[in-house]
Parts: structure tokens; C-alpha cells; sequence
């Protein structure tokens, strides 16, 4: 069970099962542009293209989940040229 | 850095009005035997983007389809100023009378594009245009204004006393100052302007350098801003590409030691990743001095996002065979956190194992100080951080010894 959604240049991936199990909702907490809300216990969006609007790529979304919540967010951001360094 | 290639600059010519000797651009060698003329004679000149290619040895004249493929051959694989020849063009060799300059610039002394005419054109122009200088004239233009065709010929006739002249050329220079406007140029230029034989004006040699905050607004030319005749480094066509589409901030990367001699050459060089444009060139030299080699240029600032951050930063820790990673930025007033993020990620993901230095100083410096250190743990390399509490000299002899026990350890390993 995913959440994915584009951001201007990338993507951002939660996996909701993690999710579901995380008692910090660090991800929630850290987004300065308010985009996550959580229902039934899980972060979930407006909308992808508000998402896509709202995001200002920050990472910390991704840092905070991963220093204080389950390691369940990803994001990534595609370097022309870099494609394998970038998937490994 | 937006330069076009003589053919290219004589396209936009002919489109507007200025006349340019008949001719043909082929590619490559293979394509000349395709090559059909009436030509008499043919002038074949390498297409590079570099000056004195005349006296470089850029330009020959065949009289013949034979002759045309022998001396096409030789120039298409001849480098010049180190510079790989992008193609040729053939034109028909022109019987000249006179040879004329005429340019238009960004002059900063005027705050304004400058016109001059001279009348000692050619491949000395640089030499003349000093020692005579009666031969010379300039006229600023307002850009707001614009400037008439009769302004253009009373400076026109200043140094050039036949009026039918005065109206040809004059047509001409007025012509290229609505090119050098409506491609946002910075610089266009013809040497020579040529009077031929039967009387009449050519452009025989064509020069615009489009302003590279401008390539964007004319995707007709398909440009990108750099030397077109180098090859660029993938580093660079993905800053380009990147930064192209995403104008939050200012990346800009160069890659100085091409990837493929970063790979032949060992325990030489350290990669750079600085936040302003005055800490990036500051800092470069303070390397410099301290002994150390840089594989890039870079410069993030303006606020850029963390995901700019993280591809730049992911660009120079993963140039093969560096010794060392170091950002440093100047008492940076964007956010620092954000750009540690960006820093925090790339350092994640490609876990160097040769030192990393960071100085980091501004606006939320503990903050970001703070991410840092609590990712640091994970890295397999020893990280240096610091603050404001160290210059810029500092940072550099410090990193120096840093390398060089690096290497030293890794030797004796």
C-alpha cells in the first residue's frame, strides 16, 4: 500500500504500512508546507497537483521520517546522465 | 557563452536582410562529396568558436570538386586553439576590393550596446583599430530610443567619404543592430565587412554571442549556454538540463578535469561544492594556495531548493578518484538548513569514504549544523564540520591537511 505523488522535479513514496505503525508521524509534523493530514491513522493528501504545488522539495519530510518515524518515506530526484548512480 | 557557429550567424543574417556570400555547411567529412557548386572558387572555413582562426590555419580555397574533398578532409579533422572543428562552410571565394569592421558590444563604460565601424577590417583588426585610430569610429545607442538609419550614416560617413558606400554599409550596421536586439545579443560582429570587386557589401565573416540569461527566450536556435565546440561533461549537461527547467536558486557547475582523467589520475584532486559566487571563487583560491587541486566549479546560492542541493552535491562526490569533499559557504543569507538537507542526502546515498569539510555560516547555521551532525554518524568518512568561527584561509590549509593524511593513511594502508 503506497502513497505517491509528484513533486515539481521528483517524487515522494510513503509506504502506508509503515505508516500505520509509526508513533512519530515525524513526516507529518516536519512538512512546513502542511501538505500531509493524517486519516485513519496514516498521512495521506489533499490531492496529488495541490501536493505538487505546495511541496518546495525540502527533504525533511524524508529526514525526519527517517531519524524519528518508521523509514517508510522516499523521495527521489532524477539526475539526467546519473540514472544508475541514482537507482543504486 | 552562447555563441553560434559563423553558418549559424550567417543564417540569421540572410533571414534579416543582410546580404552574405553563397555557400554550403556540411557536418562532416563524408558529407562532402554530396557538396554541389557552381563555384569557381571555394573558400572552406572550419566552423569553431574561437578567434584568429584564419591565422590559425582555418580557412583554404579549393577551385575544384577534387581538390574541395583533399583540403575539406584535412581541415574537418585539424584542431584548432584546441578546439574540434563542428563542421565547414563553403562559400564562393569573393574577388575583394576593401575590407571593412563593423561590431556592436556591451560597452560598460556607456551602460549601452556601443556601434563601430572601421574601415581597416580583416584579421588584423585588433591591431588597428590601436594604432590608427582616425580609421575608427563608435556611437552608443540608447537602447530605449533605438537608433535611425540616417543616425547610422552621419557616423558612417565620419570615416567613409562615398556616399553610395555610406548608404550600403549603413543599411547593413542598422540591420545588425536589430539583430543584435531581437536576439538579445551580447556581442555581433562582422570582420570583414567586404566591398567586393562589382560594388557590392558582403558579410563574409559573422560573430553574435547570444546573453546566456537569454537562451531560454529563443528556443529557435537550440543553444545552450556553453562552449558548443568542447564537449561538455555529463556533470554539466545534467546542471544544465536541471537547472534549465527549475529556476529556484542558482546552480552552476564546470567541470574542470574531465571525468575520464579524474579516472586515470589518483590522490590529485578534491571535489567543490560553495555557497555564493564570491565565497566560490574566493575559496578556490585559498585551495589553490594551500596546495590542493579542484576536479569542478560550482556555486549554489540564491535559496536554491534542498533537491538542488542535493544534485550538485551529488554530481561532485561522485567524480571519480577525488580525496576529499569540501563545501564551504559564505555568511549565507538563504537557509542553511534546507541546503544541508540537500547536502545530508547526497552524502547519505553515495557514503564517501575520503574526508568531508563543511563550513557552514548564516542564517540557521546551528540548525543545519545540527541535521548534519545527527546524520553524520552513518557516514563512513570522518567528517569536519565547521562554523563562523573560521575563515575562509583557515578552512583551506585545514583541508589540506586533511587530504594529505588521507592519502598519506590510505598509502600506508
Amino acid at each position: 500500500m503506497k502513497l505517491e505523488f509528484d513533486t515539481m522535479t521528483g517524487t515522494i513514496v510513503l509506504d502506508l504500512k509503515a505508516c500505520k505503525t509509526c508513533e512519530s508521524k515525524a513526516c507529518v509534523k516536519a512538512c512546513e508546507q502542511d501538505i500531509f493530514k493524517m486519516e485513519n491513522e496514516i498521512p495521506s493528501i489533499e490531492g496529488k497537483s495541490i501536493a505538487k504545488k505546495k511541496c518546495v522539495e525540502c527533504l525533511a519530510c524524508e529526514q525526519e521520517c527517517f531519524l524519528l518515524g518508521n523509514k517508510g518515506l522516499a523521495t527521489c530526484f532524477p539526475i539526467p546522465g546519473y540514472e544508475i548512480e541514482v537507482n543504486n | 557563452m552562447a555563441k553560434l557557429f559563423e553558418y549559424e550567424a550567417k543564417r540569421i543574417f540572410s533571414e534579416n536582410g543582410i546580404p552574405t556570400p553563397k555557400g554550403v555547411f556540411v557536418k562532416k567529412a563524408a558529407d562532402l562529396k554530396d557538396v554541389q557548386t557552381d563555384f569557381k572558387e571555394m573558400a572552406i572555413k572550419v566552423q569553431v568558436l574561437t578567434g584568429g582562426r584564419g591565422k590559425s590555419g582555418g580557412v583554404a580555397f579549393a577551385d575544384n570538386q577534387e581538390s574541395l574533398l583533399k583540403v575539406g578532409e584535412e581541415l574537418i579533422n585539424k584542431e584548432i586553439k584546441g578546439r574540434q572543428p563542428q563542421g565547414l562552410l563553403i562559400e564562393e571565394k569573393i574577388d575583394i576590393e576593401k575590407e571593412y569592421y563593423a561590431g556592436i558590444i556591451i560597452d560598460d563604460a556607456y551602460k549601452a550596446p556601443v556601434l563601430i565601424f572601421s574601415t581597416e577590417g580583416g584579421i588584423n583588426v585588433e591591431q588597428n583599430s590601436q594604432s590608427q585610430e582616425e580609421k575608427n569610429v563608435r556611437l552608443p545607442v540608447n537602447v530605449i530610443e533605438g537608433i535611425k538609419e540616417y543616425q547610422i550614416r552621419n557616423f558612417v560617413r565620419k570615416i567613409e567619404k562615398d556616399s553610395e558606400l555610406i548608404i550600403k554599409i549603413s543599411s547593413v550596421i542598422h540591420k545588425l543592430y536589430q539583430i543584435f536586439r531581437k536576439y538579445d545579443a551580447l556581442e555581433a560582429e562582422i570582420n570583414p565587412l567586404v566591398l567586393t570587386r562589382d560594388r557590392k557589401i558582403l558579410a563574409v565573416d559573422a560573430r553574435i554571442e547570444i546573453d546566456d540569461a537569454a537562451v531560454s527566450r529563443h528556443p529557435e536556435l537550440n543553444l545552450i549556454p556553453f562552449d558548443r565546440d568542447k564537449k561538455m561533461e555529463r556533470s554539466e549537461l545534467a546542471c544544465y538540463e536541471i537547472t534549465s527547467k527549475d529556476y529556484r536558486g542558482t546552480w552552476n557547475h564546470i567541470q574542470m578535469i574531465p571525468e575520464a582523467e579524474l579516472k586515470a589520475s589518483k590522490n590529485k584532486y578534491i571535489g567543490y561544492l560553495p555557497v555564493g559566487g564570491g565565497e566560490s571563487m574566493l575559496s578556490m583560491d585559498a585551495l589553490t594556495q594551500a596546495g590542493l587541486n579542484i576536479a569542478n566549479y560550482a556555486d549554489t546560492s540564491g535559496s536554491p531548493p534542498a533537491s538542488k542541493v542535493y544534485r550538485a552535491a551529488k554530481i561532485i562526490l561522485l567524480q571519480p578518484n577525488i580525496v576529499g569533499f569540501y563545501f564551504i559557504t559564505c555568511i549565507a543569507n538563504q537557509r542553511l538548513d534546507i541546503t544541508a538537507r540537500g547536502l545530508i542526502k547526497a552524502i547519505n546515498e553515495v557514503k564517501p569514504e575520503y574526508p568531508v569539510f563543511i563550513r557552514i555560516a548564516g542564517n540557521m547555521d546551528e540548525k543545519a549544523q545540527e541535521l548534519i551532525k545527527k546524520f553524520a554518524g552513518n557516514w563512513p568518512s570522518q567528517l569536519h564540520l565547521f562554523g563562523r568561527e573560521v575563515d575562509e584561509n583557515y578552512c583551506a590549509n585545514r583541508m589540506a591537511e586533511i587530504v594529505n593524511d588521507y592519502i598519506a593513511n590510505r598509502e600506508d594502508a
